[in-house]
């Protein structure tokens, strides 16, 4: 056994460590970047400016990508921060890039302004990105995700039936002794519509029988997009793909008629 | 039905899986980028048998990696994964995936160096980040990453320099690996120009092409072949150790990512897949029926339908991850065949009549080892200049010169005795 350690060892110890060539020395020249210095912060508050360090200077570039940092840290829940960048004459050019990030935030709470049924928690599961810490309540606001994902919960309210639902821009407010920001969504989900008449046109009395079975919706029930979807999957099998669908909107309801034949066969 | 799965494993004391591997703590701490990353590469082994699995070369490029992030700010160096593929890029959780295709034009260490230290600047100046909610890809979108291209090229010189490697290998790397112009980068004109005016001709420090020509020998050179190759009337799917017989009037082809074999208006799409998404569509599938047959466990049904609708955090993540995985269309009848080394997806198209599909799968077998021999890929091999020459003037003692020629600068001078590629046949 002490011998096996022994071998081990040695074996460790014979291994050739990772070989390392010597650096080049970089030029300092007029054109390039030499270094940057982060003032009010550090590297790792602007990733995005730190790696100028190397590159050729371009002014509007660099102006764009200091909005690009200022942006991440107001995605990192420091709504104010501001970037500014400035030069001065080092090995080749300098940038000093001062960093005001502000007071940070989170979010002390969600609110949607609506009585309408749509599941609570699926509002604000619907919000919530990055596994939980960006636009829930006690992560970060980032104002651009949230519009997208008030997109998407749109969308979920259009197939769950309320077709004709809108959702505002949230509405922020910065409690400064708190460090939290509370979110105010108006939602104007509408009327809900149900389904109205579910029937099937062409072929046999038996087929037409079928498609309507495996659809598996019947009149009065709540339009549900995801469960329309997946009964066209069961019934385009019972059918061998032949089958179109057609809805029509009434003022109250959704009338579906499936017509056999009329498919990809 | 996830979630329960999900939360019944969490109270049990396990841990979460994905493609049938744990999922790493980062998931449960709220660390996206490192969670997301390991669901990608599980991705490239366990989903789409997309990693090339050679680990002394991976080794070798981790190596490089190591040398090139002593330099950089980042606190530690990334993990190396040599994809089986045209395409480098840096993944998330700190994760560089180098395309086993741009390794093969490359020259030298340096040169590999180059575009290790490319993706390496796009880790450390955190380009990429992990959201549910993807932003549209307007004009201000497309200038981000346009500039963040063109600082990923600039500052990979600095990283070049600080790691001892010779920057003038910055602007043939590039002019190795670039094909054409796309919108997310500046034209290759200008990233070409960029590179050159800062490695300024510089031809100081280590090239090693001695180096990457030794890793690379051996290497499998030319496209993924994990659709297969035609072998007479045969189709032989190597990855899978599978052959399919095609008869009068069968047209098979490679189209996009699929292979997809003809017979008037009836059609067959077939794609490998790693083994533990194979299990998971298996499991998935409606109306399913199961077999055990000499090639392996065969499952028949039709793709369900993904609902995302109630669902955690995580469980969103591992869906919006899983949906970059090739699949079938919800509705679409396929067979499953499960192998040793993966599955292979068959989708039947509704078009296809029951006796040619029949067909089509009682043709299925395993490939012989002339079969496999036959669809082996080409490899590197490496040659040694005989006199100082150009590759071009060295290449005709290659079993395909034409060949020899894509993997090299034609007009790059060697001294007697230095290696240059060939394929093995």
């Amino acid at each position: 056994m002490n011998r096996l350690i022994l071998l081990c060892i040695c074996v460790a110890a014979c291994r050739h460590p990772q070989a390392t060539y010597p650096a080049i020395a970089a030029p300092c020249t007029d054109a390039r970047v030499g270094n940057v210095i982060v003032v009010g912060g550090t590297r790792d508050d602007v990733p995005q400016l730190a790696v100028l360090a190397g590159t050729l200077d371009n002014t509007e570039r660099t102006e764009r990508i200091a909005g690009v940092s200022a942006q991440a840290l107001r995605d990192r829940g420091f709504p104010r921060a501001e970037v500014r960048v400035t030069r001065q004459q080092g090995c080749g050019v300098e940038l000093v890039v001062t960093v005001d990030k502000g007071p940070k935030f989170r979010i002390g709470s969600i609110e949607f302004a609506t009585r309408d049924e749509f599941p609570a928690s699926s509002r604000l599961a619907a919000l919530e990105d990055a596994l939980g810490t960006i636009n829930s309540v006690g992560g970060a606001y980032v104002a651009d995700r949230l519009t997208r994902a008030l997109e998407q919960l749109t969308r979920r309210y259009h197939e769950l039936g309320w077709l004709h639902a809108e959702i505002d821009a949230p509405k922020a407010t910065f409690d400064d002794t708190t460090g939290r920001v509370h979110l105010t969504i108006a939602v104007r989900a509408g009327q809900r519509f149900r389904i109205g008449n579910v029937i099937a046109r062409g072929g046999r009395r038996g087929t037409r029988a079928a498609v309507i079975e495996a659809l598996g919706l019947r009149g009065g029930q709540w339009y549900d997009a995801n469960r329309l979807r997946e009964g066209l999957v069961r019934a385009r099998r019972e059918v061998d793909d032949r089958l179109e669908m057609r809805m029509q909107v009434e003022s109250d309801r959704i009338d579906l008629e499936a017509i056999v034949g009329g498919g990809a066969k | 039905m996830r979630i329960v799965a999900l939360a019944a494993l969490a109270a049990c004391g396990g841990t979460p899986k994905y493609l049938g591997a744990e999922l790493p703590s980062a998931c449960s701490e709220g660390d996206v980028e490192r969670c997301a990353g390991f669901m990608a590469e599980r991705d490239l082994i366990a989903g789409q048998l997309d990693v090339y699995t050679d680990a002394r070369l991976r080794r070798y490029v981790q190596a490089v990696a190591n040398r090139l992030a002593r330099g950089a700010y980042l606190a530690h160096p990334p993990r190396v994964v040599i994809g089986d593929h045209d395409g480098t890029y840096a993944a998330f959780g700190e994760q560089i995936v180098v395309g086993r295709r741009v390794i093969e034009r490359l020259a030298s260490e340096a040169e590999l160096a180059a575009i290790v230290a490319h993706e390496l600047v796009h880790l450390e100046g955190r380009h990429t980040s992990v959201s549910l909610f993807a932003p549209d890809a307007d004009a201000a979108f497309l200038a981000a990453r346009r500039d963040a291209e063109a600082v990923a090229d600039e500052r990979a010189v600095a990283l070049l320099e600080l790691a001892g490697y010779m920057p003038g290998a910055m602007p043939r790397a590039l002019a190795a690996s670039i094909d054409g112009d796309d919108e997310e980068h500046p034209p290759r004109a200008e990233r070409l120009a960029a590179a050159t005016a800062l490695a300024g001709g510089r031809t100081d420090g280590f090239e090693g092409r001695a180096e990457l020509m030794r890793a690379i020998d051996g290497m499998i050179v030319g496209p993924n072949t994990r659709l297969g190759t035609r072998i007479d009337d045969t189709w032989v799917i190597a990855v899978l150790g599978v052959a399919i017989e095609l008869r009068a009037r069968d047209v098979a082809h490679v189209d996009g990512d699929a292979l997809v074999i003809r017979n008037a208006k009836a059609r067959f799409t077939a794609y490998p897949i790693g083994v533990a998404w194979a299990r998971e569509l298996a499991n998935d599938l409606l109306d399913s029926a199961h077999a055990t047959t000499a090639l392996g466990p065969l499952a028949v049904g039709v793709a369900p339908l993904r609902s995302t609708r109630n669902e955690d955090q995580l469980s969103k993540l591992q869906h919006a991850v899983r949906d970059l995985l090739p699949q079938p269309a919800p509705g679409t009848w396929i067979v499953l065949l499960e192998r040793p080394a993966g599955g292979l997806v068959v989708e039947i198209s509704a078009s296809t009549d029951d006796f040619t599909r029949d067909r089509w799968l009682s043709a299925m077998r395993a490939a012989s080892k002339r079969e496999l021999a036959a669809a082996e890929p080409p490899r590197v091999v490496l040659h040694y200049a005989t006199r100082p020459a150009k590759v071009a003037e060295l290449v005709s003692v290659c079993p395909d010169a034409d060949y020899a020629l894509l993997l090299d600068d034609p007009n790059r001078a060697l001294a007697a005795g230095e290696p240059f590629k060939c394929t093995d046949r």
